[in-house]
């Protein structure tokens, strides 16, 4: 599966994350709810003007939908 | 870290705090609470400490700095609760704050603390904190919801793997409680340290728990467990937002009910005492202008207070338990898109929403916030909501000068200028609160439903609650004093008051703004309470009453239709829309700026915004005055 940004993710899917956007706050908030590159996520909820709902190591994560379009994910693992 | 302020002796303190309250010698161990928020930290800062702590700000900073004390055993201990932040990156001034504590190494022990049913996660802090030099404790709160979710922590073999006690429990059941006092007393005898040492990327960190986890955690959690049935309908768009209004609506109309109880109970009561010392009073020769001062002006200014604070109360107490429950970070979701338009968190829809009762639950109701500069423009927006008092008084004003067709186009005018008044204030506040660069979109996780401690959280509602209501006593007290000294009629009557006077020579300018002098003096009058307008208009169209009574005793005086005559009277068309205008948009009561400075922690940011408010509300009375002129 080739890339897609996270704010085309389709819910119910499962995808790994392949690259996050170099922004330093960005990159602190999403490493301290442990995601980051590699990280395995399912997707909740995706729908037009609200977050994006996923779920990631334990727990149900909110992702604003501009961060969304600096996250790319992909179909397969890197690890 | 600079010195300390409280004993100035640094080398031997190991508490920095601005307190006098807790301090610490030598033989006091001081113990930290270290977690994200969310993780029921402050749930057992309370349940440890209970009436014993003080809440100021760290030095310099705009952060809450909560502090305690205890005994075990008849040894005393303080308990200092560290800002909530997520990691020890020092992204904010939380994370800052919370970093240097511990990087200073003062603390004799560290209670960190993680959520027991999404533990994946919530050990990311302990990471962060693995590799200090301090002795600490693993809390695993929540074990009864990760219980419910059929999740199974073998504690021992965790402990046992990272090399210090492991102590699960439930924040919220006192019984819990008696582990963790014995493993502190064991910990602070016989300290012990993680034993893996520091880590310094991202993926060591995740790669350290994941291990950690391995063979500790059986039945993790799924994605069916996290995201509920009930979440589904709570998180879509259309259905979770009549949810939320449904809810928040009842908290409204229930915090309503019990200040309108409170309130008239106190009401009737102070009338009653009141009513009876008159004549006591009287007999007993004392001065007249003691009397007044003591029933109408102290009384109602005592009533006033307590009306606002039972509604106060009643808010605070149902955002607490939205909180608790883990339903407000799905009102934040729901509402996300809407306000991070104007630099704000979702959550804040509601303190908004609650400024239409009081501005001071609007106010405090910005404690959801986590963000200072992001709270202090919340609390600037929220100004221009009108409260429940201006309320009351607008649509009867409206009315009397318009009709009902118009009064009513008149309100829906009020509303809709609240909408751009909000958005000015965010034009022009928005960039120094909540600097562009430094916003970062929603990145937030859904904690799982729980149970609230329903008594703990009233009794933290309550305590704060209590501190608004002195402070706002306080101010509201000194205002009407200086007030009262401006409107008492030596003679008897109004013209013989200051502030008729004074009222008189400056007319010529009010009347550029639209407002004779009754009307100005009406608007002066509002800074005590948005009610006694109306008292206020009544006895300077010399209707009856004296100034005195009728500002303070708005609670009688307010009443009525002889208000309404006396009103189309006396105002022009463009005089009453300017006035009506003027009163909606000015700054809300003195009782309202003491609690903004309270929370903002701010006198400087208070005083900004009260400027601001002030010159907007006679510049928007200006404006319609003049407009008016050309319309009628």
């Amino acid at each position: 599966m080739k890339e897609i940004l996270l704010s085309e993710a389709v819910p119910g899917k499962s995808y790994f994350i392949r690259e996050i956007k170099d922004e330093l706050r960005l990159n602190n908030r999403l490493s301290s709810m442990g995601i980051l590159t590699g990280t395995k996520i399912e997707i909740c909820q995706n729908k037009k003007k609200q977050p994006v709902l996923l779920f990631a190591r334990d727990t149900l994560v909110a992702i604003g939908r501009e961060e969304c379009t600096k996250i790319k994910i992909g179909g397969d693992s890197d690890e | 870290m600079s010195k300390c302020e409280a004993c100035g002796s640094c080398n031997s303190c190991k508490y920095h705090g601005e307190s006098t309250y807790y301090q610490k010698d030598a033989d006091t161990p001081v113990i930290a609470l270290l977690g994200q928020p969310n993780s029921g930290k402050s749930t057992i800062f309370n349940l440890i400490t209970g009436s014993h702590q003080h809440v100021g700000n760290w030095p310099g900073k705009t952060v809450d700095q909560k502090e305690g004390e205890f005994q075990l055993d008849g040894q005393r201990m303080i308990l200092a609760d560290l800002p909530g932040s997520y990691s020890l990156s020092a992204d904010s001034d939380e994370e800052v704050i919370t970093e240097s504590y511990i990087n200073a190494g003062k603390a004799d022990l560290v209670l960190v603390m993680a959520d027991a049913s999404q533990l994946k996660r919530s050990l990311y802090m302990l990471a962060d904190f693995a590799g200090t030099k301090l002795p600490a404790i693993l809390i695993l709160n929540m074990m009864d919801v990760a219980q419910g979710q059929g999740i199974r922590i073998d504690t021992d073999r965790l402990s046992h793997k990272l090399g210090i006690p492991v102590v699960p429990m439930s924040a919220i059941k006192k019984k819990d409680y008696s582990q963790l006092y014995q493993t502190i007393e064991n910990s602070l005898k016989n300290p012990q340290m993680i034993s893996h040492g520091k880590m310094h990327s991202v993926s060591e960190k995740i790669a350290f728990i994941d291990d950690l986890l391995s063979d500790v955690v059986t039945a993790s959690k799924t994605q069916q467990k996290a995201y509920s049935r009930f979440d589904q309908i709570a998180l879509s768009p259309v259905k979770g937002k009549f949810i939320a209004f449904g809810i928040v609506l009842g908290v409204f109309l229930v915090a309503m009910i019990f200040s309108g109880i409170i309130g008239g109970s106190v009401g009737a009561l102070l009338n009653m005492v009141s009513d009876g010392l008159r004549p006591v009073m009287t007999g007993c020769h004392i001065p007249q202008l003691l009397i007044s001062l003591i029933l109408d002006v102290f009384f109602n200014v005592l009533y006033f207070a307590t009306m606002m604070a039972s509604f106060v109360l009643g808010i605070s107490l149902g955002f607490n338990l939205m909180e608790e429950t883990g339903y407000l970070a799905r009102i934040s979701f729901l509402f996300d898109h809407t306000m991070s338009k104007v630099g704000l968190q979702g959550k804040t829809i509601m303190p908004f929403f609650m400024g239409l009762g009081c501005t001071i639950a609007g106010t405090t109701g910005t404690r959801v916030v986590d963000n200072w500069g992001q709270r202090v423009l919340a609390i600037a927006m929220s100004w221009a909501v009108p409260c429940g008092a201006t309320l009351s008084v607008v649509p009867m004003l409206a009315v009397a000068m318009f009709g009902s067709t118009g009064g009513f186009l008149v309100i829906v005018s009020v509303f809709l200028l609240m909408v751009l008044m909000m958005w000015i204030v965010y034009k022009i506040f928005g960039n120094t609160l909540s600097p562009k660069a430094e916003r970062v979109g929603m990145i937030m996780e859904l904690p799982p439903y729980h149970k609230p401690n329903f008594r703990n959280t009233l009794y933290v509602t309550f305590e704060r609650t209590l501190d608004i209501f002195v402070r706002a006593l306080r101010v509201i007290t000194i205002v009407s004093v200086v007030f009262f000294i401006l409107t008492y009629g030596f003679g008897g009557n109004a013209e013989s008051s200051i502030l008729y006077k004074l009222g008189v020579v400056i007319e010529p300018v009010t009347l550029f703004f639209g407002m004779k002098w009754q009307a100005f003096l009406a608007f002066l009058a509002s800074a005590i309470s948005k009610e006694s307008l109306l008292g206020v208009l009544n006895t300077l169209h010399g209707t009856g009453g004296n100034l005195v009574s009728s500002t303070f005793g708005a609670k009688i005086a307010g009443s009525g239709s002889a208000v309404a005559s006396v009103i189309s009277d006396n105002f022009t068309k463009a005089q009453g829309l300017a006035f009506i205008y003027a009163i909606s948009f000015n700054m809300p009561c003195v009782s309202a700026l003491a609690a903004t400075s309270r929370e903002t922690h701010s006198v400087k940011w208070t005083a900004k915004i009260g400027v601001f408010y002030t010159v907007s509300a006679l510049l928007i009375s200006c404006i319609v005055y003049h407009i008016g002129l050309l319309i009628f």
